[in-house]
């Protein structure tokens, strides 16, 4: 059974993926997996580019995001005309000579991944270049153009290493997804500590996260900038923050609300006279 | 005058003439490039052993000096002293000045009262200039375009929240782009990858005159670039960091005042084409 493994560390947002599935799919008749993807409009393997935080502090997340290949796939009972299948390798088809294009599986897909081809009168989607892997491929195109190697495509087995520390994009669907991703970032709090009297950056000074329910603390050292970083904090959730110096007054705040990702802005520590 | 402009001659014909000046012409006969559309150009074989940068300099500056009046690399160009003592707009070591003769584009200058944004106006992302304009796979991607309500595809401006907000500006809106050299629209990319009083443009985006010299649809941003050198002894070009206003664009407005331009064909996928200016 094959599986898709996605490291978000280290796609850099070049869109090869994107690009190569649809040098791939459109216009190119792939039967009897795919017929033509049109031109514009369909993102078999769909780049999502995240913004998180505020200026300065702020980070772009790309994650590729495809056809997941759920092995309780919700799309494949949905279709009444039992045009979807699963191959035995785990990859997901709808069948073009079956389908209508009704569209029933495009509004039963929580993810997304299946657009209506409404000229053809087809549902389509990623077939993990199934029509490839058949002769012989080791991995479909958007895998092959991935220059930094962020996306893996092997058997499930090869991958385990990696499938074991993986998440899915949303599990609360409960779909069982087949690809995995690797390094989806949790909330950043994040924010600068400086001084007003002398004018300048403030560094060394201790920045202690603590989680308002569990108590849990992180503790960081601002870098030259006075700036700090805690990274992988839980979502929504709250924490406070506290700010000391030996010699200047500590400063705390409280209710910081990691629904989105928080840059607290710049910090003013006192001197203590 | 598409006779005037093309010579006479067929796109195949340019084609030719550019493949046979491209220096690959000895490598590749012009049947097989045309069948295949492209051609690598292969690596050197002997590249291990081409000296890479200034590493003769490096190893040996005595024995391999750089052509300045020293020999060395100079912090203070010997040569810009002797022949532009008076320019200081480019001295002989480079420091930042907030304006001189030629160029009056900073926050500092009075000019940024009326004008009080920065232009960054970097190489763009989807394209090397202003080629691969018109590739509909890269134009979908919403950093390269943003669709305005008319269906055109309109460069994408970026512009931080707080500048937008006070300007009544949302994400997608048309905008336009101006100073006392002209205007471009644009469309309104709001995001935090830029930083407050900058406003990012890439340049390469297709002219699309609405007012030739004065204003454009394209987004072509170089079109109201300062038309100076970097100094009067100077041949580089002040592309980027100049100063701009931005506001929503009425397209209805802009459509009535302006017909013609508007009725101009487009490729709702790939842009203007030729067809746009010429009849075929």
């Amino acid at each position: 059974m094959k599986v898709v493994v996605i490291d978000i560390s280290k796609c850099n947002g070049c869109y090869n993926c994107q690009i190569a599935c649809k040098d791939e799919h459109c216009g190119n008749d792939w039967m009897p997996y795919a017929k033509p993807q049109p031109d514009t409009g369909q993102f078999w393997l769909k780049l999502l580019e995240e913004e998180r935080g505020t200026v300065p502090k702020v980070r772009v997340t790309y994650t590729p995001t495809i056809c997941m290949h759920c092995d309780d796939a919700p799309c494949i009972p949905a279709c009444r005309l039992k045009a979807i299948y699963k191959r035995d390798d785990g990859i997901v088809i709808i069948d073009p000579e079956k389908c209508n294009g009704c569209g029933d599986c495009v509004a039963e897909c929580p993810y997304g991944a299946i657009y209506l081809n409404e000229d053809l009168s087809v549902a389509q989607k990623c077939t993990m270049c199934a029509h490839l892997l058949d002769r012989g491929w080791k991995e479909p195109r958007c895998v092959d153009a991935c220059p930094t190697e962020a996306l893996k495509f092997a058997e499930e087995d090869e991958l385990m290493g990696l499938i074991s520390k993986a998440e899915v994009l949303h599990p609360e669907f409960k779909t069982k997804p087949r690809v995995y991703y690797i390094g989806l970032p949790g909330r950043f709090v994040a924010g600068a500590v400086y001084d007003p009297e002398e004018d300048k950056c403030l560094e060394g000074a201790t920045a202690i996260l603590t989680d308002s329910e569990t108590g849990e603390k992180f503790t960081l050292k601002t870098d030259n900038y006075g700036d700090f970083w805690f990274e992988d904090m839980k979502g929504d959730h709250t924490y406070s923050l506290k700010i000391e110096k030996a010699g200047y007054s500590t400063r705390e705040i409280k209710d910081i609300c990691t629904r989105k990702d928080m840059n607290v802005g710049d910090v003013e520590l006192c001197r203590v006279v | 005058m598409l006779k005037e402009y093309t010579d006479g001659k067929s796109v195949e014909e340019w084609v030719r003439i550019g493949f046979e000046t491209s220096g690959v012409q000895d490598l590749v006969s012009w049947e097989e490039f045309k069948e295949k559309g492209y051609y690598v150009i292969p690596i050197d074989p002997n590249w291990e052993k081409c000296h890479h940068g200034m590493i003769d300099y490096y190893q040996n500056p005595k024995a391999n000096p750089v052509d300045t009046p020293s020999g060395k690399i100079e912090f203070y160009a010997q040569n810009l002293a002797k022949h532009f003592p008076c320019d200081e707009e480019r001295p002989p070591v480079p420091h930042w000045i907030p304006y001189g003769e030629s160029h009056q584009e900073s926050l500092l200058h009075e000019r940024a009262r009326t004008y009080p944004l920065l232009i960054v106006s970097n190489h763009p992302k989807w394209g090397v200039h202003s080629q691969h304009e018109d590739i509909t796979w890269l134009r979908e991607i919403p950093t390269c375009k943003v669709r305005g309500p008319d269906g055109y595809q309109y460069h994408p401006a970026w512009i931080h929240p707080v500048d937008a907000a006070k300007r009544g500006i949302q994400h997608g809106d048309v905008v336009k782009i101006y100073n006392d050299r002209g205007a471009v629209l644009c469309g309104a990319y709001v995001t935090e990858r830029i930083m407050p009083g900058a406003v990012s443009v890439d340049h390469g985006a297709k002219y699309d005159p609405i007012v030739p010299g004065k204003l454009d649809r394209g987004g072509a941003i170089n079109a109201i670039a300062p038309r100076k050198t970097t100094s009067r002894n100077a041949t580089g070009m002040a592309t980027s960091g100049y100063l701009i206003e931005v506001e929503r664009a009425d397209l209805d407005e802009l459509m009535r005042k302006y017909p013609e331009p508007f009725k101009r064909k487009f490729h709702p996928a790939a842009g203007t084409c030729l067809e746009s200016f010429v009849d075929l």
